[in-house]
Formats: structure tokens, sequence, C-alpha cells
């Protein structure tokens, strides 16, 4: 109904277009020239790439390292966020809005704020510079999305449906794998993409925590960029845009198919 | 009855207790160090509070000064660049618009990577970048519009895609011209979900640590990297001091929370970051 004009492309839209590509596909591109050129020379090398191969041991540790922290901050703010979403979604009242903005203040906050006393903890724990200690700082700061996007799916399942279920004589487990998840798969998808970013990305929290013991692909990358090796630091930046969207690509194919297979579209 | 299935409603939230009650700790070991107490292992061992000593050191005041306005000018132009945007977006033909979703690869880039692009932006090769990065406000300015705009459009560019194109049309054709169709029609779609993302954007740029760790001067500094420094690479005595203004810095931030959270609940079907 409010559909955007179907029509050919006029001169003036791929301008447009060319201001949007030169303000973000630029960037990327100076990113890719930077990575097949050495410091103050103008002929290209591939000098940073091959650096990379030859470091591949220290460099593939920090990627699987963080890409092991994101998916498990993923799975972590999945389990513990499924029952306080149902519980705020199916009570409307302004008791539960007050509980749902403490739960969700984690995200807004700078995390330095109570990083460092918590760091203070972690030590007392026996977590500092331990992989548990790193996910659980990053779990800290992620799961709040992940719980956002919990509380609107199951806001837009019927619970007549779970009664349904119920009433033809499934358990609360069943009713949970068969009827809801269903539901919350698309949910749960958008808020784990945003949760697994935080942590990925993050710099700061796995360097406090992890004390640059945990390997981490950020802590890596760092080093390169206050030493002003551009070409190298530039070659990791690519790597770390390229892994998240091919991600991004798989997750969305995932999700597709499987809800195509229980006739659902999303 | 009622009152097992509020105590069921209240084990709901039990799996997310562990997170709660570790960042209220952290705080809380925060508010305890700002005081002077627990800063040694060695009983007995006290230091005064810090709040005196900030309130009377100019570093503090320069920081916090410093802070908000790099935080004030960021949310600003972040803003109103990434409007411009949602609207640029809004008026792309159905076959462009896959193309112009590249508008999101800052949303993806880690704010580190997007320290990297500014060093590189600010200029060809490294020590010019440095030279021109050195003075830092507007390199991380530009580093936090670089990443945040596109957040900001992002969110208007999901309300407007609801808002149907042939109004400014019929507002044309009765006679309104461009400002006034402007004010009337478009500006109250978009002034909600730009307040929201101009929170997010103000409480970020206000106490982020990444990209003043890569792009910001040393004097004046953002307030997280002086509390840092203050904390890690001076004698233990200097920790109340730190602690004390991190304890400014949470109030302020909770300040905007409940902005956010006031301005969500008014637009409380809207599109939200969480």
């Amino acid at each position: 109904m409010f559909e955007r004009s179907a029509g050919p492309a006029q001169r003036r839209d791929y301008l447009r277009l060319a201001a949007i590509a030169g303000l973000f596909a630029l960037p990327v591109v100076m990113l890719l020239f930077y990575s097949l050129s050495a410091r103050g020379q103008t002929e290209l090398t591939l000098r940073a790439w091959r650096y990379l191969f030859a470091e591949r041991r220290n460099f593939v540790t920090a990627l699987a390292s963080s890409l092991g922290y994101g998916f498990s901050a993923v799975i972590v703010a999945f389990f513990s966020c499924v029952l306080p979403a149902k519980a705020i979604a199916r009570a409307h009242g302004s008791h539960t809005a007050a509980i749902e903005a403490v739960l969700l203040t984690p995200a807004l906050l700078p995390s330095i704020s109570f990083a460092i006393g918590v760091h203070q903890l972690f030590i007392r724990a026996g977590l500092v510079d331990t992989w548990v200690g790193v996910l659980l700082i990053l779990s800290f700061v992620s799961y709040p999305y992940m719980l956002r996007a919990l509380i609107a799916s199951y806001e837009s399942i019927d619970p007549a449906y779970e009664q349904c279920a119920r009433n033809l004589g499934a358990g609360a487990l069943r009713t949970f794998l068969r009827v809801e998840l269903p539901f919350l798969l698309p949910g749960a998808a958008a808020g784990g993409s945003v949760v697994f970013l935080v942590a990925f990305s993050d710099y700061f929290l796995v360097f406090l925590i992890g004390g640059g013991i945990v390997p981490a692909f950020t802590s890596y990358l760092v080093p390169f960029i206050r030493s002003a090796d551009y070409s190298i630091a530039s070659a990791l930046s690519i790597v770390f845009l390229i892994v998240p969207i091919g991600l991004f690509v798989l997750q969305d194919r995932a999700l597709t198919l499987l809800l195509q297979r229980r006739g659902m579209s999303i | 009855m009622s009152r097992s299935r509020s105590i069921r409603r209240a084990c709901a939230f039990l799996p997310l207790m562990p997170f709660v009650l570790f960042i209220a700790a952290g705080v809380g070991y925060t508010v305890i160090q700002s005081l002077g107490l627990w800063i040694s292992a060695q009983p007995g061992e006290s230091y005064p509070a810090g709040y005196a000593v900030i309130l009377r050191s100019a570093w503090f005041y320069q920081s916090l000064l410093y802070s908000l306005w790099i935080a004030t000018a960021s949310t600003l132009l972040s803003v109103v660049l990434g409007t411009l945007l949602a609207l640029l977006l809004r008026g792309l033909p159905q076959r462009l618009y896959p193309f112009a979703l590249m508008y999101k690869i800052p949303l993806i880039l880690p704010h580190v990577v997007i320290g990297l692009i500014v060093l590189l932006g600010f200029g060809r090769g490294a020590a010019l970048g440095r030279l021109l990065a050195a003075p830092g406000s507007s390199a991380l300015v530009s580093a936090y519009v670089f990443k945040s705009a596109s957040f900001v459009t992002l969110l208007v560019y999901a309300v407007l895609r609801g808002f149907d194109l042939r109004q400014l049309e019929t507002a044309r054709m009765l006679g309104a011209g461009a400002l006034r169709s402007f004010r009337a029609l478009l500006l109250p779609v978009i002034l909600p979900p730009a307040a929201t993302a101009g929170v997010i954007v103000f409480l970020f740029s206000f106490g982020a640590f990444d990209l003043p760790f890569l792009l910001g001067a040393s004097r004046p500094a953002m307030l997280a990297i002086d509390v840092y420094n203050r904390y890690w690479y001076r004698d233990l005595s200097a920790r109340p001091a730190a602690m004390a203004s991190l304890v400014v810095m949470f109030l302020f931030s909770l300040l905007f929370v409940t902005v956010y959270f006031r301005l969500v609940r008014r637009q409380k079907h809207g599109i939200r970051h969480v």
C-alpha cells in the first residue's frame, strides 16, 4: 500500500545511491587498498596477507576464541532469557515495565561504570584471565538484546496456542519445543545476531577480564593499529567484516529452510 | 492460588538473577572503593574518600565536560545525518534498495575497526594521520558519527517505511510549502525514533572505552580513559578518586537511561533498540 515507486530508476536515484556508496563502501575499499600496500610505498604488495598466512596459528586461535565466546554468549543469553521474557510478555502491568527496564539497563550503561568493580570481584572468584570470565562479562552486557527480542516474540504469540497444546495433553517442555519455539526462532535469530556482534566485537571487556591471556580477535588486531602497521590491521579488519556477514547469510538461509519445512513463512 | 502463582512468576526471573547480582555487586564495589574502603588487601589500611578529591581537582571537571561535549556533538551530528540518510533511502525506488543496504556496514564493524578507518581516512600514511588525529576531538566525533548515523538510520527508516509518500504530494497540492509539509507530516513520524536513537548514541559516546583508547587525546581525556589510567597506572591512593568519577559517570548514565525508558514507554509499539 505504501510501496515505493516500482518504476525505472532515474538518474537522480543513481546519484543518491552513489552518495551512499561513497559513505559506506568507500571505507571498505580503503581497507582493501591499505591491506595491499606497504608502508611508504605506492605499488601493491601481498605482504600483509602473507604475514597473516605465516602467522595463521595465532590468527586462527584468536578468531576461533572470539567466535567461541560470541556463540556461547548467544546460547547463554537464549537460555537465561526465555523464561523471564515470557513472564514479562504475559504480565501486562506497570510493575513488570519497571522490571523490564531494570533488566534491559546493562546494555545501555557504559560498561566501564560497572566492569572495573566486576573485575575486582572476578579476581576474588578466580575468574580473571579465564575464558569463562570473559564469557560471563560479555553475557552481562549482551543478554538484554536477546531479552528484548524474545519479549517482542512472546507478545506476538497468542496464549491460546499454549492452552490448546496443554489441553491436548502436551507437557510444558513439549509445548515449548513444538509450539512456542518455532514462533520464537526469528526473534531469537535477530536478537542473537546483536548479542553475537556485541560479544565478538568487544575490545575493552575482553582485554580487562581476559588480561591478554584469553585469545581474542580484537586483542590481536589492536596492537597493529597502535603500532601504525595499517596494512596488517586493514587485512585483519576485512576478515572482521567478512566473518559476521558470512554468518548472517548462513543463518538467514538456515532459518528460512527450517521454517519452510514446518510450513511457516517469515 | 494467587500467591503460588506470583511465586512461580518470580521464579521465572531466576535465570537472569546471577547477571543482575554480579552487575549490582560490581557497582556496589565501585561505590565502596570510591569511599576509600576495601582498597588494599592489608586490613586496617584505609584511604580518604575520593569525592572530595575529584570535586577539588581540575582534571575531573575537564574530563566530564569534555565527555559531555563529545557525546553531544556526536549525537546531534548522528541524528541529523542518520535522519537525512533514512529520508534518502525512503525515496529510492524498489529496484535500487537492496544496494543501499550497505548503509548497515558500520553496524557490523567493531569499534576498533571504525577507529582504524578514521585513522586511515584522516590522512595518507601513518605520520600525517597521527598528526591530524592528534587533537582527538574531530577524529573521535567522526568515528562516533560514522558508527552511529547508520544506527539512527535503521530506527528512523523502520518507521518511515510505513509512511505513505502520497501524503506529501497531497500536502503540496493543497498548497503547503516544503518546510510546512515537513513539519506537519514528516517530523511527527521521525521525531520519536530519532529521539530514542539519540539517547542511545549519547550514552554510548559518553562512556565507551574502545574508540577514545585508539583515537583520543590524553588531555583533556574522555572520562572512561582518565578513570582507567588513574585506576591502573597510579598507586592505590589514586583509586578512590577514580572510582568516585565512575560513580558520577554511572549516575549521569542512569539519568539518560531513565530518559530512554520514558521515551520508549510513550511510544509503546514503536521501533526500539532494547
